[in-house]
This record gives structure tokens, C-alpha cells and sequence, in this order.
């Protein structure tokens, strides 16, 4: 065959999409730049690079002028790490269940997981707001914790995920009177890379909630960073938006470094789930 | 899907019931009764203090009339059904770009259209509100002036307010969706296309006729993502607007409006109303993107 015009089409796609990929990017550099601008060379998109380099609105950043940077980044590790860790659990249970036995009312839970896909928490923010105030969680982290293991998504993921571990391992594991706990767990790491998939997603989610934690986290010691940089923006405080740039663009690093990690085992989780 | 019954298929047991007990115990705390209380609220009067007296469907009756109300709820499927086709057709152009790239380089960029993904809404709503920035902003800057248009005040002209917010979450999610779309792509066997192309099967077909029906699922799971997504956005006009609906409401959102009732506005019973009829619009639009591949394919419903 023509190597030649292949080679060509290759070259063209790549400088195309390496220009589209630039284009995504720039907002994030920008920010990224921006968190070492002045504050009027900032609104300037005419200057790309900084004239001068000043790491001023770090250290603002960090002494605590505004918010507690360091606490709302902890805050915002641990409310999403406990809701990703817990929902994927509570999933793939539930999940376990419904993906390998056959009973009556089957459809029914499944139908409740698709009224939940339907019905997101931010639909019903108000009343869950009243309801956590009810149970004493107010201002508390479990009040965003504990509604956001709740995921319908993952119901009906990890009930398509199960049917592909081979029945005969659990008909194996039966015979020999393991107990039904012991089974979940040893089929467990069959669909490790569907369980990390799932538990980065609802991580990520997780970390960008926005109307239930600023509903429910008020003080500044329960805070998570989005919604600390939130109050920040347009508050009374007059902070420099480029404090803003740098709490956004540091608060971005755990992310992207989270997903780098994730990257491969979605890849092949989501390849495998699409070919079944 | 296959139901055979076999001896890994048993009606129940203990142990299966304590493994998906949890999952449905928070459900029903943390989502049924919420969901319930927030029915039972909107059909109470509005009353800050003191008791609220039962009204029945009074509320909803009364957002029929609403013309805000209506406002919220064109600007919401606007906003939807545009970021789903844009947001959609640039992905299945972009992951079949990519698979045109050379090998090496389809990971790192697939990466990097996917790290807006992980840009928090509200880091984003601010991020954009540089970009739509007045007469200096990137957006002015870059595409409107070069392109001689004159200075398009993003966040202020309601003509161009949903597009702002539709731009946000296509930045967004794209990236995303191209993955998907990739790795539905890449289960496709490489021989089929092969076949086609030798006989003489054009690129258009090949990509209307394989790759499309092969993605169709992925699309539609897709689009459902992306739908409730946008239903349920509040973080980004809630930044970009500062919790109203933008200059003439042009970019009201019901999760917004829903949000203003109850807590600018004190009515916890209207504000709940608001929120629960979210629902039926929601499911409308899904229904239509579930039948929406069918019609298309074959010109009828089913």
C-alpha cells in the first residue's frame, strides 16, 4: 500500500489534534500564568507571559489571609476520598448482588437505581439540606459524606460489570461453602480496574460538588477548596484574582495527578466494558 | 440479556441480602427521604415562621403561570440539547482524529483533552469569566476581533449569555466524551474495516454504516451523562452570575431558579416545587435522545 500518503495523513492528524489539544489547554496555562501576573496585567489577554514573575500571591495564598488554603485542599482530599472509596464499595456489593442472582423484585431495584441517575442530589439540595440539619450534620462533613455514597450510576455500572466474571468460579467457590462475603471478596480482584474507573469518577464528582457542600459546610475549618475559592470570588474580601489563579491552579495538581495514575486502568476498564 | 437459571443464579440468601442492604439503606435515608420530605414541602404554603399550612398543588399550579418559571425551563433544554450536539459531534470527529494520529501520540493527547474534565466547576466559572471578559478577553481577543465582528459582551448581551454557558461546558466535557468514543472505537475490529474499504465502501460509509452504529451505545450513554449533567448544573452560572440569572434571565437555569425561591426569596415550599418538576422535564428530554437514533436511522419510531 501507499506508505507515503498514510504517513502524510498521520503527519496531518497529529499536528491538527496537537493544536486542538493546545487550544483545551490554554485556559489552564493561562490560569496557571496568571497566578504569577500582577493584578492588572492579569485582565490583559494580550500579554501571555508575565513581564515580571512574583510568587507574592503564593505566599498571600498561603498565610491565610483569605481562607485556610492548606485545610480546604485536606478537606477536600478527605470528603472526596471517603465518598469515592464508599460508593464504589457500597456499588459493587449491591452490585455483586444484582449482576449474579436471579429474584423476584430484581427489576424493581434496578428500576430505583435508574430513579436515581434521574434524580440527582443537586435536585434535591433543599430538602436534603433540611433533612441533614434534622440529623444534627450540619456544618459537619459526614452531611456531605454520607448522602454522596448514594450513586445510581454505579448500581447499574458494577450489576454489568459482575456478569462478566465467569460463573463457573462462583459455582466453584459455592460447592466448597464459602460464604457469600468470602466470594464477593475473592471475585473482587477480577474487577479491580472497573473498581479504580468507578471510584476516579465518583472521586472526581465528588471533589466538584458545589450546591450541597455550600449548603451544608459553612465554617471555615470544614470548608472544601471549590467552595472556600467560591466564596473568595466576588466576595467583600476584595482578594486579588490572582490568589484566586493560585489556589485553583495548586488545588488542580492532586487531581491530574490522581488521574495520571487512574489514566491506563480506565482505559482498559472502559475498552472491556464496551466489547461486553 | 440472558436469564438462564443455573446454580450461580439462586433465587437469595442471607449473605446476598447483607451485601446489598447497605447500598439500599443509604438510598432510602439519604435519597428517598429527602426526595419524599421535598414532595410533602411543596405542597405546603410558603410560611418562614411558625406553622405552614397544607395548599395541595397550589405551587405548581402557580408555575404555569410563571413566566420566569418558563424562561428557566427553554433556558435549560437549550442549554442541554446544544452542549449534547456540539459537545458530542466534536468528539466523534476528535477521537476519529486522534485514531488517524500516530501511535505514540494518541495517549498524551487523548490526556490532555481530558484534564478540563477536572477543572472544577466553579474554577472554571472563574477561569471563563476571563475568558468572556469584556473587550480584553480571550475569547474577543482571539476569535470575535480577528474574525471582525465587533466586541460581544459575553456575560452581559442575554443574546449571547446561554452560548457563554454552553461553551463552558463543552470546554468541559469534550475531552471526556472523546474518550469514550475512543474506547468504543477501538473494540471495533480493524479486519471489518478493511473488508469494507476493499469493497469499495466510501469513508462516509464506512463511518455511517460501521463506526456509528458501533458507538450508537456509547453515544447514548453519553448523551444521558451529559443531559443530567446539564440539568443539574448550578456551580457555573451560580459563579458567572453570582446566584441570579443574568442580565433579562437569559441565563436562568432551574436548578438556579429553584435555589433563588427558596433562598433568596424564602418560599421553601415553592422552591421545592420547582426542584421536583425538574423531573418530568428531565425524563422527557432522555426519552427523546433514547428514541432520537432510531428515527434518524430509520425514519420512524421504532
Amino acid at each position: 500500500m501507499d506508505v507515503n500518503r498514510s504517513g502524510i495523513i498521520q503527519l496531518v492528524a497529529s499536528v491538527a489534534m496537537l493544536l486542538a489539544a493546545c487550544v483545551f489547554l490554554y485556559p489552564l496555562v493561562w490560569m496557571a500564568l496568571g497566578s504569577v501576573k500582577s493584578n492588572s496585567e492579569l485582565f490583559d489577554t494580550r500579554t501571555f507571559w508575565p513581564e515580571t514573575w512574583s510568587l507574592e500571591y503564593y505566599r498571600i495564598l498561603f498565610s491565610s489571609e483569605y481562607f485556610s488554603f492548606d485545610r480546604s485542599l485536606l478537606n477536600s482530599i478527605l470528603t472526596a476520598l471517603a465518598q469515592g472509596i464508599g460508593a464504589t464499595l457500597l456499588s459493587a456489593m449491591a452490585g455483586y448482588v444484582l449482576g449474579i442472582y436471579r429474584f423476584k423484585g430484581r427489576a424493581w431495584l434496578l428500576g430505583l437505581g435508574v430513579l436515581v441517575v434521574l434524580v440527582p442530589a443537586q435536585m434535591v439540595a433543599l430538602p436534603l439540606f433540611i433533612w441533614v440539619n434534622t440529623l444534627g450534620l450540619f456544618d459537619n462533613p459526614a452531611g456531605v459524606i454520607l448522602p454522596g455514597l448514594v450513586s445510581g450510576l454505579g448500581l447499574l455500572f458494577f450489576t454489568r460489570v459482575f456478569r462478566l466474571v465467569p460463573k463457573e468460579l462462583i459455582d466453584l467457590a459455592r460447592i466448597e461453602g464459602a460464604s457469600e462475603f468470602r466470594i464477593f471478596l475473592s471475585v473482587l480482584p477480577l474487577v479491580k480496574p472497573f473498581l479504580i474507573a468507578f471510584g476516579f469518577a465518583h472521586f472526581v464528582l465528588a471533589w466538584h460538588a458545589h450546591v450541597i457542600p455550600m449548603l451544608i459546610l459553612h465554617s471555615d475549618g470544614v470548608r472544601t477548596l471549590p467552595i472556600s475559592l467560591a466564596a473568595l470570588y466576588g466576595s467583600s474580601l476584595n482578594a486579588p484574582q490572582a490568589v484566586l489563579m493560585a489556589g485553583s491552579f495548586l488545588g488542580m495538581i492532586p487531581l491530574v495527578a490522581v488521574f495520571a495514575f487512574a489514566y491506563p486502568k480506565l482505559k482498559s476498564a472502559l475498552q472491556d466494558f464496551v466489547a461486553n | 440479556m440472558e436469564s438462564t437459571p443455573s446454580a450461580s443464579n439462586p433465587s437469595w440468601n442471607w449473605g446476598a441480602i447483607g451485601l446489598a442492604a447497605p447500598f439500599f439503606l443509604f438510598l432510602l435515608v439519604f435519597w428517598a427521604t429527602p426526595l419524599g420530605n421535598g414532595f410533602a414541602q411543596s405542597l405546603e404554603s410558603d410560611t418562614l415562621f411558625g406553622d405552614s399550612d397544607f395548599v395541595g398543588f397550589t405551587h405548581y399550579a402557580a408555575l404555569a403561570e410563571d413566566s420566569r418559571y418558563w424562561k428557566a425551563v427553554f433556558n435549560t433544554s437549550i442549554f442541554t440539547l446544544a452542549t449534547v450536539s456540539v459537545s458530542l459531534g466534536l468528539a466523534v470527529l476528535l477521537a476519529h482524529g486522534i485514531r488517524l494520529c500516530f501511535k505514540r501520540l494518541q495517549g498524551p493527547i487523548t490526556f490532555a483533552l481530558m484534564i478540563p474534565g477536572l477543572c472544577p466547576p466553579t474554577v472554571l466559572a472563574l477561569l471563563f469569566l476571563l475568558v468572556f471578559h469584556g473587550k480584553e478577553g480571550l475569547l474577543n481577543q482571539w476569535v470575535i476581533h480577528p474574525l471582525g465582528f465587533e466586541t460581544v459582551n459575553w456575560l452581559s448581551d442575554p443574546d449571547f449569555i446561554l452560548s457563554a454557558i454552553v461553551i463552558q461546558a463543552v470546554w468541559r466535557w469534550t475531552g471526556f466524551m472523546t474518550f469514550f468514543i475512543l474506547c468504543a472505537l477501538n473494540t471495533r475490529p480493524a479486519d471489518v474495516l478493511e473488508a469494507a474499504e476493499l469493497d469499495g465502501a466510501s469513508a462516509w460509509q464506512r463511518f455511517w454504516k460501521i463506526s456509528l452504529p458501533l458507538v450508537t451505545p456509547t453515544l447514548l450513554f453519553c448523551a444521558i451523562y451529559l443531559i443530567v449533567d446539564c440539568f443539574a448544573q448550578f456551580a457555573g452560572s451560580y459563579v458567572l452570575f453570582g446566584g441570579s440569572g443574568g442580565s433579562n434571565d437569559a441565563g436562568l437555569l432551574l436548578v438556579t431558579y429553584a435555589y433563588q425561591k427558596a433562598f433568596v426569596g424564602g418560599g421553601f415550599g415553592s422552591g421545592a416545587a420547582v426542584s421536583l418538576s425538574i423531573v418530568p422535564w428531565l425524563a422527557g428530554m432522555l426519552v427523546l435522545v433514547a428514541i432520537a437514533p432510531s428515527i434518524l436511522r430509520k425514519g420512524r419510531w421504532t
